[in-house]
């Protein structure tokens, strides 16, 4: 009797953990992952191969403190042409002829969007590099974030630049 | 660095894979070694002070034995201590080949104080026998040891484990910062605890079934001995799970995949065998199934190693992608060098080939795909102006998109402008800027499309 | 690990790991892109303007609409336009929150067999309209005040489709002036008035601040001529209580139903004086009247009266006006008539007073054609009755009876934005589009031209004013099919203003073309004068006043407008009478008891809130407060109401009424700058407003750490002459900073959210009465800060107590401890949800959570937008880059708002100005707000 109880406990103990460590796995699963996209755009081939500039795309990067996703008449200037064969591009083909936007998901995800002034305008006229927050884009088959966007990863870097650490400077 | 990843491992794809395998090699038959290492002098300084203050028989005879049993062989602390440790900054210096500020400098930083600490060790074992007479002298060797052994392995594993979080490399400007980071402290106690469960599981398998050490001899000595390593043993394997599942929360996204995470449970589920097993062989009264709990315990150092390659891996998959590209770069263009020698030398057209691979993506000689036809620009160009824009192209038309760069070699973009500027003089019938293409070159490049 | 991801972990242990699954799985968020991006060169998250026109009242200020993402956050007053050149009202503020109202019309509502409206499509209502249309009796269409296309477009419509134009229905349509000048000048015009060019005002009711004529133009006129020091002396004539009273250097209050014998004493002092003038036949015929007479009738001291004589006979450029309440009486045409006369006589036609530039009232009839149209309707003689964007039944005092009139009509078409009680009479409702999503243009005054132009595409299935006319004449066959409002009234631009207009219109915003004489001529005398100087009211007056908030009640639709508070009393969501002290007191009524005034054939019941200032026996209510008593108006001009003979009991109840002010003195406090003897006078020492060096000997003594201020010290500073307590400023606030909407039961606990406030002090014998309009302190030495648990309220170095709503974690200590009571507390999350008005929310502007303390931070977004232009420019901040949006708004000009440190900025002149004072300055919070003291008109002049 005893003893059965003792082993439960033991199991018990060492499940307790097993799932623990699991569940971390689902939530990182949910939502750190980098999530799965419409298209499988990939900015290895766009950045890395072709070296397209990330301006070209993302027009508003240098005007707005919105970086700017491209429009889909935009891919379509190229891959009207390029490519037309391969599955990729026909769904996108398809969304163009459907007159659709194409639906892309949301990479970095910060917590407190609502509160936040971040401006990319800002931060390309000081000569920040666009892989400095957002990693080797030109090595990703599928983006994904690799820097954790929390303000100490703001702050250190404002301080190693000298930048402005005033609150209202980012917090709206 | 460059030295080695030049003329020994190329920095490639196929590489890296390899280095990532031999770390965790390396990592197999050096930690499980050294934490036997630390364990042991732990225990063995534990049961000599006990029985210098009440003298005990059984625990002068279990120090001597365990002294002898991990601290004795020179050969093994050589080829399982030393060797493995100059492997470990070789490999991750051609990992981190060409990466700014990566922490892999700290790596070296302690093989001096690992080596230095075993060296005392194998005093301190040596003075065992005189320890009666010179009692504070032994015991001074061995703490001194065990402690520059345990500070010189604190760096490397931090340094290993900070090689999995690039946001704040450029921060670890010194040793503290380097140091006092929580998810370097769960690795560390993970791997002290796992030390001394592993200590415990070794003293039952070389004490019982590798050698008769205990079992010669009164069987109160072997029960002794029994006892005490399955209870160090089961109650550090207990620990194990908590800090692995810190060490696991405290580590950042990127560093996981599905995989890390079912290596973290694979721990706790080893542990939990290992427990289930020690506590049968414990209620049996007698060292039960001795050698499979060692070699669970030699599992658990696998798994956490592959653990921590594997996140580093993850950590840094980019610059391994990137690393790749480069080589893959470098071998297509010797490919390519010799292609176009040859070519040169057998006189077939690899311009052609080449403006049929690569060009057609987008330009046609008189009809407008993605670029312009070319029949309207290639009036404007010289062979050394068309190489010169081929090689190196800037946005000129404005109702373009910008034409992205091909990565030709200067021997291929010799070929294509040679071949374009020919076929379009005799579109044009040589005349300068003219425009109007035959029939036969178009139907002849639209046929070469497909 | 941080406190979220440890209670993350609890969560996850504890087995919820699959719900948090799916609610991370619904959170994922979406990237859309353009399919097609704009050509018009729109940057996302770059804010675009566009000049247009407010239509919240018939003054029509020009506007400019601030537009993010395709949709309007703001409309601020068009800098440069003749009317209100950059300023904007309260109600023009509150505008915007009618194109977000959450009741606006989606699409056409159509009556079912049952007599209920339900929703309907465009084509099946036109089609039921153009059969009613064809159908037989008298069609007839009332609308309210139209101007310029829109009025040009109405009359096509009536001729083409056979529908008779209704005299236009404006309630406040000051038609005793217009009568008046008809029947002298032969213009029936409402003329504009240039208080920047007199050396002496005189108003007699008409709250010029308020609602009368164009209100942000005076205030403009007067604060500028305050500005500059000139001598102007304003007197106020009024038997109630307004904002223009106070803000006047004399308040004169006269008996009501006095003011004729008033004018007509200063009409024939002026006279002798200065002669008749060009209208001396028609003086012969106004009652003489003496010193003696006059004093009585008004209850006016006799040299006080002799005074304002004198002061008129030997002004040079004064200027008379009456309206308002005083020509909304019996007598009230004499007194316009008499007023006119005194305008002839002294010569102000052409100099204070431009009879060319004036609003156009020509087709707005009054309550006699309501009158009318009712008993044709009653009759039944009325066929298809259009009902065009107007609410008379809320609006008129016997709205029911209107009602019960309607339903005489065959059939109703209703065209309105809101379902207001007469679209609920309306067989079919046609929803119209709000100004910002449409084409158009308003006339301002004679010769002024405003454009309205889209800013936005419909939020719903909805047609701007003129579609919806050009609509029916299509589906009556009136017009050809395909015509649209925009392309008619380009094509009026061109051809009213020439060909280049449109092109101006649409860039400038507005055009001028000059108008008419700005003098008349006075016509033969044909009136017989009625008032009796003898007359005195033997009960209680019930004044019906038109309200700074509703208007005549159009915008008491707009929640904004119930929960920015009234001026003079700071009542909010409630109705209620204002009445005197000694009124109270005979009464032994206190405040917030419930009140039943007896008319002839009508009771209205009603919380009082005691009004310094008020005469005895004299109640206050406010249009659109509650309107249905059947109260009988004067039948000429019922635009505003004197009613007499009316008998007030207490009913004994209690009620609340929700306001934002709980004592109305200061109570010696020294609140209000300059009132309290530690309050410095005279030019300030540096160290007093230096903030940039705070001195030693101070700073010694002071347990905070000393600011310095390496680049700019943002401060504001607030004249207290120039602002009228127009709560202009306070509106803006709302909408620029997301400021939430809280409603009545909050604000019954004394929950209001608004940042910037207007305190009313008064002396409670009513001879004096401050506005002081206040928002947080900006203190060098900020009490808020040492106290915040989390480093949520800290100050930064330009000066700002800024606030970092996400950390603070709502202890609310700080609010304990700031001495000005400043901060507002988010008791629950406010955030709009309803659509659209979920859509009014400024992007630059964090929307706070519940339990999260918030309060003005000049802006900060503002300054940040700023700093963002000058870096790109790699230059400072300068003056007049950017104000503050109170700044913005205040038709006085009286709030300046810049860097302190900046030796030329505005800001620094007014701060070491002699009148420099700070609001509790002995606490030695050294604030960064600056108030002008108000010393009156009589030290401004020599």
């Amino acid at each position: 009797m005893i003893r059965r109880i003792l082993d439960t406990a033991v199991f018990g103990y060492f499940a307790l953990f097993m799932v623990l460590i699991l569940a971390l796995g689902f939530r990182w699963h949910t939502q750190r992952k980098a999530p799965v996209q419409p298209i499988n755009y990939s900015h290895q081939i766009h950045v890395g191969k072709l070296n397209l500039e990330c301006a070209f795309c993302h027009e508003t990067a240098d005007k707005s403190y919105y970086a700017g996703v491209p429009s889909v008449q935009k891919c379509m200037s190229c891959h009207s042409a390029v490519k037309t064969d391969t599955p990729e591009i026909q769904k996108l083909t398809k969304y163009w002829n459907d007159k659709e936007p194409v639906p892309w998901n949301r990479v970095h995800r910060i917590r407190i969007r609502n509160h936040i002034y971040f401006t990319h305008k800002r931060h390309i006229a000081a000569g920040v590099q666009c892989e400095h927050c957002h990693g080797q884009l030109a090595a990703m088959p599928r983006v994904r974030q690799v820097k954790s966007m929390k303000m100490g990863f703001c702050v250190s870097c404002h301080e190693a630049n000298h930048a402005p650490t005033d609150c209202v400077i980012c917090h709206k | 660095m460059d030295f080695l990843s030049q003329h020994i491992i190329a920095p490639s794809g196929q590489h890296l894979k390899m280095l990532e395998f031999l770390a965790i090699v390396t990592y197999t038959i050096h930690l499980p070694y050294i934490a036997m290492v630390i364990g042991s002098t732990a225990l063995a300084l534990w049961l000599t002070f006990s029985d210098h203050e009440i003298p005990n028989s059984n625990f002068a005879r279990l120090a001597d034995d365990v002294l002898r049993t991990f601290l004795g062989n020179t050969t093994a602390m050589l080829v399982l201590g030393v060797l493995p440790l100059f492997a470990l900054p070789i490999l991750y210096g051609i990992w981190f080949d060409s990466v700014p500020m990566a922490p892999i400098g700290y790596i070296v930083m302690p093989i001096p104080g690992v080596v230095l600490g075993l060296v005392i060790l194998r005093f301190y074992r040596s003075t065992f026998s005189g320890r009666k007479t010179n009692y504070n002298q032994h015991m001074g060797l061995g703490t001194l040891g065990l402690l520059i052994l345990i500070g010189s392995y604190f760096v490397l594993l931090s340094s290993v484990i900070r090689l999995q979080d690039p946001e704040k490399w450029f921060r670890l400007k010194n040793l503290v910062i380097l140091l006092l980071n929580w998810n370097v402290i769960w690795k560390f106690l993970f791997f002290l605890h796992a030390a001394f469960g592993i200590t415990g599981a070794a003293i039952l398998f070389f004490m019982f079934r590798w050698s008769n050490r205990a079992t010669s001899g009164d069987p109160a000595y072997a029960a002794f001995v029994r006892k005490f390593a399955s209870g160090i043993s089961l109650a550090f394997c207990f620990a194990l799970p908590l800090f692995d599942l810190l060490y696991v929360f405290t580590s950042p996204d990127i560093v996981f995949d599905s995989t890390t995470y079912l290596m973290a449970t694979g721990i706790v589920f080893v542990c939990m065998l290992i427990a289930f097993m020690l506590i049968g062989s414990l209620r049996a009264g007698a060292a039960r199934h001795v050698a499979s709990i060692f070699t669970m315990f030699l599992i658990v150092f696998v798994l956490s190693a592959s653990f921590d390659v594997r996140a580093m891996a993850n950590a840094n998959k980019e610059h391994a992608v990137l690393l790749e590209a480069q080589s893959e770069k470098k071998k297509a263009e010797r490919e390519a060098e010799i292609e176009a020698t040859l070519a040169e030398q057998s006189g077939s057209s690899v311009g052609e080939e080449t403006f049929n691979k690569v060009c057609m993506q987008c330009h046609r000689f008189d009809t407008k795909l993605v670029g312009p036809p070319l029949a309207e620009k290639l009036g404007s160009y010289t062979k050394e102006s068309l190489v010169a824009f081929i090689l190196n192209p800037t946005k000129k038309d404005p109702a373009y998109p910008p034409m992205p760069n091909p990565g030709l070699t200067q021997a291929q973009a010799a070929a294509v402008a040679e071949y374009e500027l020919s076929h379009y003089k005799e579109a044009t019938g040589g005349a300068p800027g003219g425009a109007a293409p035959a029939a036969a070159d178009s139907t002849k490049a639209q046929g070469g499309a497909h | 690990m941080d406190r979220r991801e440890f209670l993350g972990l609890l969560t996850l242990a504890s087995g919820a790991s699959l719900l948090a699954g799916c609610d991370l799985t619904r959170k994922s968020e979406k990237l859309i892109p353009y399919l097609v991006p704009p050509d018009d060169g729109i940057i996302p998250g770059e804010a675009t303007y566009v000049a247009t026109s407010c239509t919240e009242c018939p003054a029509h200020c020009g506007i400019t609409a601030r537009i993010r993402e395709y949709r309007p956050v703001r409309v601020d007053g068009l800098a440069a336009h003749p009317v209100n050149d950059g300023a904007l009202c309260m109600r023009g503020q509150a505008s915007l929150s009618r194109l977000y109202h959450v009741d606006r019309l989606r699409q056409p509502m159509i009556k079912d067999p049952a007599g209920k409206l339900v929703p309907g499509t465009w084509d099946d209502a036109l089609k039921r309209c153009a059969d009613a249309l064809r159908g037989n009796g008298e069609h007839v269409l009332l609308s309210k005040r139209t101007t310029g296309s829109l009025s040009a477009l109405m009359d096509d419509f009536s001729s083409r489709t056979g529908v008779k134009r209704e005299p236009e229905y404006e309630l406040l349509s000051n038609a005793a002036i217009r009568e008046a000048n008809r029947s002298i000048f032969g213009r029936a015009v409402v003329p504009l008035l240039h208080p920047d060019r007199a050396d002496l005002i005189i108003t007699v009711g008409a709250d010029v601040i308020e609602t009368f004529g164009n209100p942000v133009e005076f205030t403009e006129g007067l604060s500028k001529k305050r500005g500059n020091g000139n001598r102007v002396m304003w007197y106020h004539a009024e038997p109630h209580v307004s904002m223009s009273g106070f803000k006047a250097d004399h308040r004169l209050v006269v008996k009501p139903g006095s003011e004729a014998t008033l004018l007509a004493y200063l009409l024939h002092t002026v006279a002798q004086a200065k002669g008749a003038g060009g209208a001396g036949a028609h003086i012969q015929d106004v009652p003489a009247v003496d010193l003696a007479r006059a004093s009585a009738a008004t209850g006016l001291a006799p040299d006080m009266v002799a005074s304002l004589g004198n002061a008129l006979a030997h002004a040079s450029s004064p200027l008379l006006v009456a309206g308002g309440v005083s020509t909304g009486q019996e007598s009230g045409l004499d007194v316009a008539r008499i007023a006119a006369l005194i305008q002839s006589a002294c010569g102000m036609q052409g100099r204070t007073i431009d009879m060319a530039r004036a609003q156009d009232y020509s087709r707005v009839g009054s309550l006699v054609d309501i009158e009318r149209l009712m008993q044709r309707l009653d009759a039944g003689s009325v066929g298809t009755f259009i009902i065009f964007n107007t609410d008379p039944v809320s609006q008129l005092s016997n709205g029911d009876q209107f009602a019960q009139s309607i339903d005489h009509a065959a059939f109703v078409i209703g065209v309105g934005d809101i379902m207001t009680p007469t679209m609920q009479r309306a067989d079919v409702v046609l929803p119209l589009s709000h100004t910002l999503e449409s084409w158009g243009d308003a006339e301002p005054a004679t010769g002024l031209l405003n454009a309205i132009q889209p800013t936005l595409a419909p939020l719903f299935d909805t047609a701007s004013d003129g579609d919806v006319l050009l609509r029916l004449m299509i589906a009556t066959g009136a017009a050809a099919a395909g015509t649209t409002y925009q392309q008619y009234v380009s094509d009026r631009w061109s051809k009213e203003f020439g060909p280049g207009a449109p092109a101006t219109l649409l860039k400038q915003g507005w055009i001028e073309r000059a108008g008419g004489s700005e003098t008349a001529a006075a016509g033969a005398p044909d009136h017989k004068y009625t008032f009796d100087s003898a007359a005195a009211h033997a009960g209680a007056v019930l004044v019906v006043a038109p309200s700074p908030r509703w208007y005549d009640g159009r915008s008491a639709e707009l929640p904004l407008l119930h929960e920015i508070p009234d001026p003079l009393t700071s009542v909010t969501w409630d109705s209620w009478f204002s009445a005197g002290p000694e009124t109270a007191a005979a009464l032994n009524a206190k405040e917030e008891d419930e009140i039943e005034l007896k008319g002839d054939s009508w009771t209205l019941a009603l919380p009082i809130r005691v009004q310094p200032g008020l005469a005895k026996d004299v109640f206050v209510v406010h249009r659109g407060a509650a309107m249905t008593a059947g109260i009988k108006f004067s039948r000429l001009s019922g635009e505003a109401g004197t009613v007499a003979d009316v008998t007030a009991s207490r009913t004994g109840n209690r009620l609340k009424i929700a306001k934002t002010s709980g004592s109305l003195t200061e109570a010696g406090r020294g609140i209000v700058p300059g009132s309290h003897p530690h309050h410095f006078n005279g030019p300030h020492p540096e160290e007093h407003i230096d903030t940039a060096h705070p001195n030693e000997e101070r700073d010694k003594f002071t347990f905070y750490p000393v600011p310095k201020y390496p680049n700019y010290r943002w401060a504001m500073a607030i004249d207290l002459d120039k602002c009228t307590g127009c709560s202009a400023c306070v509106a803006a606030c709302y909408t620029e900073n997301n400021v939430p909407m809280t409603g009545r039961d909050q604000h019954l606990r004394g929950r209001e959210m608004a940042w910037i406030r207007l305190e009313q002090y008064y002396e409670m014998d009513g001879s004096k009465a401050d506005f002081v309009p206040a928002m947080c302190q900006q203190c060098d030495y900020a009490p808020c800060e040492p106290v915040c648990p989390v480093f949520a309220t800290y100050h930064n170095d330009e000066g700002l107590n800024a606030q970092v709503y996400n950390r603070c974690v709502g202890t609310r200590y700080c609010s304990n401890n700031c001495p000005y009571k400043q901060r507002r507390f988010n008791w629950y999350a406010w955030q709009h949800r309803q659509h659209p008005l979920d859509l009014m929310v400024n992007p630059d502007v964090s929307i706070r959570g519940k339990g999260i303390m918030e309060k003005c931070t000049f802006c900060v977004q503002r300054i940040r937008h700023a700093r963002d232009v000058a870096k790109d420019q790699g230059r400072k901040i300068n003056e007049g880059d950017f104000t503050t949006a109170c700044a913005q708004a205040c038709p006085g000009k009286a709030i300046v708002f810049g860097n302190l440190l900046d030796e030329n900025s505005e800001v620094h002149k007014w701060a070491r100005d002699p009148r420099s004072a700070r609001i509790l300055e002995e606490l030695g919070t050294s604030p960064g707000v600056f108030y002008l003291k108000k010393n009156g008109g009589a030290e401004h002049g020599a």
